[in-house]
């Protein structure tokens, strides 16, 4: 996908980001129809376009996309980068109205591990649930994507269902030299389960591996992206670790287990966000703005107008798109539908060839993809929220508060 | 002619009666209701302070206008009110009015026209006195500790009033904001509401301000009439 035909530019910092600016992220779903993670945020040119998300997206994402800025605060993907997921399987993971996120780059004091003391420092666990689940795994920066039993992360061979015992089960890294240490990020392990996922926690601090001070404390969300927890420092401290308390999960005994874990030396200038999607409107509009049960033209939109679809990508200021190109060289949306997270007007509408189709409560809005059926539908369509298919998908907004 | 210390059941001409549950009137603290046929409205509040005064319980309110009074159930047991308005403290023995309902207690007149803040709380003994009702100018208005009237003024914890009037099972019309345009919509909600209700400022969030409503303000409506209006996810603009 080249980068997107605004007159922005690339910006590895978000609080750089101008309107019609874009910043890079990195998303990798391995499993068709399940979410993926969110990571890199911030990555530079050179490493994105080695590697990008198709414009038409793909049913397993490995690569990374672009997000647009088109207000205070805002930003849009670029193109729909997951097709063949459902909005149910979206919605059940948060990102329709919206799940927390970390959204700036953040340094993570702790090398990249390939072992447990390779190559500085000691990664250590109360236990392992075999071998292959090492802690040096957490800190080994390579993200479980692929649900249960990956070894991309480190497991604790505490079988356990609900509270655990005071600081029985935790994992610690040991820096070379004291490190000041001011917050975490955690993301979980697996998509598909909140088996294994940690609930309440502390981070702790020694010098000597004895004597411990607790810095925080708190409830991980059981969510499947990366979360950020700050504090204030108390100074450099030699060993620090992440204490679990207890499970997310309570079905049956089970291990505990973390995907990835970073201590940070810098809180990140933005902190958290939400991923989520767009909002596109109920039914289409008139050119006086009011609800319509016909298409009639796509340049009067969707009804309320103010949707988010109309108002920053059909709407895009024209100024900030390159000469000679379109809208559809920033967003790739005139071949690919965007899920939204309207539900449909339950009633029937009429496309410009008189042809009819009835909503039922289960129908969600469907934005784009104005050229499918001859273009007697316009640029809005909508299908069951349990339906998936190879036209239509997740494009991503990231949300933050912007001083 | 009101006398304070002797009953008076009804506002005079050129006063308009505020009962003391009407949401413009905060009671910060544990305040009980004393349920009578006798008072206005049907009941009292007031303040039960066994250990002695607490600095935590009070009343506040404000008001527009040029002149208050304020009624109250009094009884020879009780101790005394203090009553501040606009931070000028009166203090006022209750006790001494005797046992009656809905007594005028305090009378304030020939105030500047503006807005003015009252306090009233307990200044000795167990209890206050049962607050019944507040006595404005009736072209006045009562307005709630943080109430503002222009959405300018709206900041984090501030609250703005709006009238919204709807017909049963139909999305309806918001109008008069920052005004006093009627009753409120009862905190129970209703099918066909027809009366006014706060926002309330929760967040301000990249320049927007968002604001929830203080109440259910329709009941017996489905989610897709709503949602037919664009108003659960996308959200209508509204204009006033």
């Amino acid at each position: 996908m080249p980068v997107p035909a605004t007159t922005g530019q690339l910006r590895t910092k978000i609080e750089d980001m101008q309107i019609g600016d874009y910043y890079a992220v990195k998303y990798k779903a391995l499993t068709s129809g399940q979410l993926g993670i969110f990571s890199d945020f911030g990555a530079d040119l050179a490493t994105v376009q080695a590697n990008e998300i198709p414009v038409e997206g793909s049913a397993t994402p490995n690569g990374y996309l672009y997000l647009v800025k088109v207000a205070k605060g805002l930003l849009v993907s670029s193109t729909v980068i997951q097709h063949s997921i459902s909005w149910d399987t979206l919605n059940a993971r948060g990102v329709i109205q919206g799940t927390p996120c970390v959204l700036s780059s953040i340094t993570d004091a702790v090398p990249t591990m390939t072992s447990n003391s390779t190559p500085s420092g000691i990664a250590r666990s109360d236990s392992i649930w075999s071998s292959g689940y090492d802690p040096w795994k957490a800190f080994s920066d390579s993200i479980d994507f692929n649900g249960s039993y990956t070894t991309s992360g480190w497991m604790s061979g505490t079988a356990t269902s609900g509270t655990l015992s005071t600081d029985a089960c935790w994992i610690s890294y040991e820096f070379p030299t004291p490190k000041e240490i001011k917050g975490i990020t955690l993301v979980q392990l697996g998509y598909n389960t909140t088996m294994y996922r940690c609930k309440d926690f502390s981070v702790q601090c020694s010098d000597d591996g004895t004597t411990w001070q607790t810095v925080y404390r708190g409830v991980a969300s059981p969510n499947y992206q990366k979360q950020l927890y700050t504090f204030n420092s108390v100074g450099a401290k030699k060993i620090w670790r992440f204490v679990i308390y207890s499970h997310w999960y309570t079905g049956q005994n089970a291990a505990l287990g973390i995907s990835q874990l970073e201590f940070l030396e810098e809180v990140p200038v933005i902190g958290q966000g939400i991923i989520r999607s767009l909002t596109g409107g109920v039914v289409y509009a008139d050119l006086n703005g009011n609800k319509s049960l016909r298409f009639l033209n796509k340049s009067y939109g969707c009804y309320p107008t103010n949707n988010e679809y109309d108002k920053y990508i059909n709407n895009f200021p024209s100024k900030l798109i390159q000469e000679g190109k379109s809208i559809d060289d920033i967003f790739h949306c005139k071949n690919m539908w965007t899920w939204t997270q309207d539900s449909a007007v339950i009633q029937t509408v009429t496309s410009s060839s008189d042809t009819t189709y009835t909503a039922s409560s289960s129908h969600r809005v469907l934005r784009g993809n104005e050229l499918a059926y001859g273009g007697i539908w316009g640029d809005q369509s909508f299908s069951p929220s349990n339906n998936t298919g190879a036209s239509f998908g997740f494009r991503p907004v990231f949300e933050f508060v912007e001083s | 002619m009101a006398t304070v210390g002797q009953p008076l059941t009804s506002p005079e001409a050129g006063w308009r009666r505020y009962d003391n549950t009407h949401p413009a009137i905060n009671y910060i603290g544990s305040w009980g209701v004393e349920s009578n046929a006798s008072a206005y409205g049907g009941s009292v509040k007031k303040v039960y302070q066994p250990s002695g005064v607490n600095p935590n319980e009070y009343v506040e309110f404000k008001f527009v206008g040029t002149k208050i009074r304020i009624i109250a159930r009094t009884f020879s047991n009780q101790g005394k009110d203090a009553i501040e308005l606009d931070g000028v403290k009166t203090v006022v023995d209750t006790a001494s009015m005797g046992n009656k309902w809905q007594t005028l207690i305090y009378e304030a007149t020939g105030l500047e026209n503006k807005v003015h803040t009252v306090k009233f709380y307990n200044e000795t003994g167990q209890y206050t006195s049962g607050l019944d009702a507040i006595d404005i100018d009736s072209t006045g208005r009562l307005l709630h500790p943080d109430e503002v009237t222009d959405i300018a003024d709206l900041d984090v914890g501030k609250r703005i009033r709006c009238h919204y009037q709807a017909s049963s099972g139909q999305v309806g019309v918001f109008s008069g904001l920052g005004q006093e345009t009627s009753d409120f919509i009862p905190p129970a909600s209703s099918a066909t509401p027809n009366g006014d209700f706060y926002w309330i400022c929760c967040d301000i969030k990249n320049g927007k301000k968002i604001l929830l409503a203080d109440r259910n303000i329709q009941h017996s409506i489905s989610w897709d009439k709503i949602n037919e209006q664009g108003m659960t996810n996308t959200g209508r603009e509204i204009t006033f």
